[in-house]
């Protein structure tokens, strides 16, 4: 078991606990992360020291900042697992990660793109668009009953459909915490020609993520949930199928050359990098990577598994309360989203609040999709990280009881 | 109505601490809206019910689940309470707002706060008398003057008549009291010992609208 010392000390690093004598009690770390000193220290670095235009001057401030940027590229990509590099592209988050996809994928009327039903709004509402506007064909792939992967109704749907390009799945959800067996999933999409993109935003922060070996052909995250700065994402891709891959924005930075009625673009990433980047955000998810790394993950996926097992076991003690998703904790890493019967989620987020400071998500969580399916109206999420103490969960727990006696 | 409950509520709140004249402003829109028949922000009443129910809770207050499992009769009824007080409060600042224009400035029981004609006991102010007795309004300055001798001469008429009419008993107290200058207390004594008062008020100022008319008459 993780030393709750180690944690106390970790805890220093964040000016969130850093500043207050009784700080509330963050348990909305799916919703965004908090941040440590050093990914502030570390943007206020750039505005500093560096506050110039990257792999464009040629003065050595512009030059310091192209390497230091470069070097962010290469941590990053070396933290995932990439092979180069040039597969990291910058982006303002995830979601403008699966757009840019969505909107450059060569796609052909009639095509189909497969999702989960527990896809969050950004890898929903972008296929949905280009079924209005390209006339591709979308197609869920329904879950079982405890929101894991159902492999017969995927290889069902395989050999079903005809066409199938793309395969657009999250790998760990942010409605139940749930991670898919996507290594397995991609095998068998690859067998059957089909490109995956991962959406990882809430994995990556969690735990170690490989793109190698995965082999997933395109994968995005957001930095905001990973101690990272808000404004600052990733997509990854493969780079032969990057070089393929058009533009979804121009303009300065993509291209060699430019004519009236012509131009040549670069090659990735920065094709796909236009206009003055995010430099700070860029340099900030940098320093993110490296706090992880200090970390590891190993720590940070015992603390997580400690608080969510604990606080399963006591929820599950409730005959009120239903759990979403798996019921067994390991299988939800960092997140419990559950709805109280005869209870208002929204007004338990509050009562959360207003009665010990505990700050959780109630709602739908941008995956209306699913619960308008169910018919649920909404749940409270409640989300962890390894900053988060057992003493916390023990307060949570207090409170949801208290709630539950109202 | 739980909304205008809020309003009062936060706004006074609001003078000590911005997050209650967020609230407060909340509870204005809420408001605004129930005017223009639309529903109220469902978030709003949940997160006023959450910080009553979450005030209780944190002070393990014994009859928090009552008030949790009863909160929107609870509310009803505060509501309710604080319409009435609206309402009455409403009344009387509208009676007011009528007396001020009507009668001005004055104010009949207590003529320490009258702004104007300090010093004596005021019962009446001159533009209150030349409204009561209709008089024409003055045309030159000399008029002028005259009318605001008026609530001096129509004071000093009053209380001859009341001297006149108090027994030797109630002599001594009552020159105490004008001693004291306090024109409600002085009123008060002299409604309880003359049972007939209002009317000596009624003909003393018949008498000098008379009197003043047929003066002016004359001037004129």
């Amino acid at each position: 078991m993780i030393n709750q010392k180690f944690i106390e000390k970790i805890r220093e690093d964040f000016p969130f606990f850093y500043n207050q004598v009784h700080p509330p009690i963050y348990f909305d770390n799916a919703c965004t992360s908090l941040k440590p000193f050093s990914v502030i220290e570390a943007q206020k670095e750039y505005f500093e020291k560096f506050s110039a235009c990257a792999e464009r001057s040629s003065h050595a401030l512009s030059e310091e900042l192209t390497k230091r940027i470069e070097k962010a590229r290469q941590k990053i990509a070396k933290f995932i697992g990439a092979k180069k590099p040039e597969e990291i592209i910058f982006t303002k988050n995830a979601t403008e990660a699966i757009n840019l996809i969505a909107f450059s994928f060569n796609f052909k009327e009639g095509d189909l793109v497969l999702t989960s039903d527990k896809e969050h709004n950004s890898n929903l509402l972008p296929w949905l668009f280009q079924v209005k506007k390209r006339k591709i064909r979308h197609r869920i792939i329904p879950s079982k009953p405890d929101n894991t992967f159902d492999f017969e109704k995927f290889e069902e749907i395989l050999n079903q459909e005809k066409n199938i390009r793309l395969l657009s799945i999250v790998q760990t959800s942010n409605l139940d915490g749930h991670t898919f067996p996507v290594k397995e999933i991609i095998k068998i999409a690859h067998q059957k020609g089909i490109l995956v993109l991962l959406d990882s935003t809430q994995t990556v922060p969690h735990q170690p993520v490989n793109v190698k070996d995965l082999d997933t052909d395109f994968l995005v995250f957001s930095g905001h949930k990973m101690l990272g700065p808000p404004g600052i994402g990733v997509l990854y891709g493969k780079l032969e199928l990057l070089e393929k891959l058009d533009p979804f924005l121009l303009g300065g930075g993509t291209v060699s050359n430019s004519f009236y009625s012509d131009y040549h673009l670069l090659k990735p990433p920065q094709k796909f990098e236009a206009g003055i980047q995010n430099y700070s955000g860029i340099l900030g998810l940098e320093a993110a990577v490296d706090y992880l790394e200090k970390i590891g993950f190993q720590k940070i996926r015992e603390q997580e598994e400690l608080l969510n097992s604990y606080i399963t076991e006591k929820l599950l003690e409730f005959p009120e309360i239903e759990i979403i998703g798996p019921k067994n904790p390991k299988e939800r890493g960092s997140i419990i989203s559950f709805i109280i019967k005869n209870k208002d989620s929204q007004e338990v987020a509050l009562l959360l609040e207003e009665i010990s400071k505990i700050y959780v998500r109630a709602g739908q969580f941008c995956v209306h999709s699913w619960f308008n399916a169910r018919q649920i109206k909404s749940a409270v999420r409640a989300s962890f990280y390894f900053y988060n103490t057992l003493e916390e969960a023990e307060i949570f727990i207090k409170t949801i009881e208290r709630i539950i006696k109202l | 109505m739980a909304c205008l409950v809020a309003l009062i509520i936060f706004s006074f709140l609001g003078i000590f601490s911005i997050s209650y004249r967020k609230l407060a402003k909340e509870a204005l829109d809420c408001l605004f809206r129930k005017f223009s028949l639309r529903p109220c922000e469902a978030d709003f009443q949940l997160k006023i019910k959450s910080k009553v129910i979450g005030y209780f809770a944190r002070k393990n207050f014994k009859g928090t689940n009552f008030i949790y499992r009863q909160y929107e009769t609870l509310v009803s009824v505060f509501s309710l309470i604080f319409l009435i007080i609206f309402l009455i409060s409403g009344y009387f600042s509208g009676k007011g707002l009528y007396n001020l224009i009507v009668y001005g400035y004055c104010d009949l029981t207590n003529p320490k706060r009258c702004p104007f004609g300090q010093g004596e006991i005021c019962i009446f102010s001159d533009e209150m008398i030349i409204k009561e007795l209709n008089m024409p309004p003055p045309l030159d300055a000399s008029v002028a003057l005259i009318y605001q001798r008026l609530p001096t001469i129509i004071q000093k008429r009053i209380l001859i008549r009341a001297f006149q009419e108090l027994s030797p008993n109630d002599l001594p107290q009552f020159e105490q009291l004008l001693k004291e200058g306090d024109g409600f207390k002085i009123q008060k004594f002299l409604s309880k010992k003359i049972p007939h008062f209002k009317t000596i008020i009624d003909q003393e100022l018949k008498r000098l609208k008379k009197d003043v008319l047929e003066s002016l008459d004359l001037d004129y």
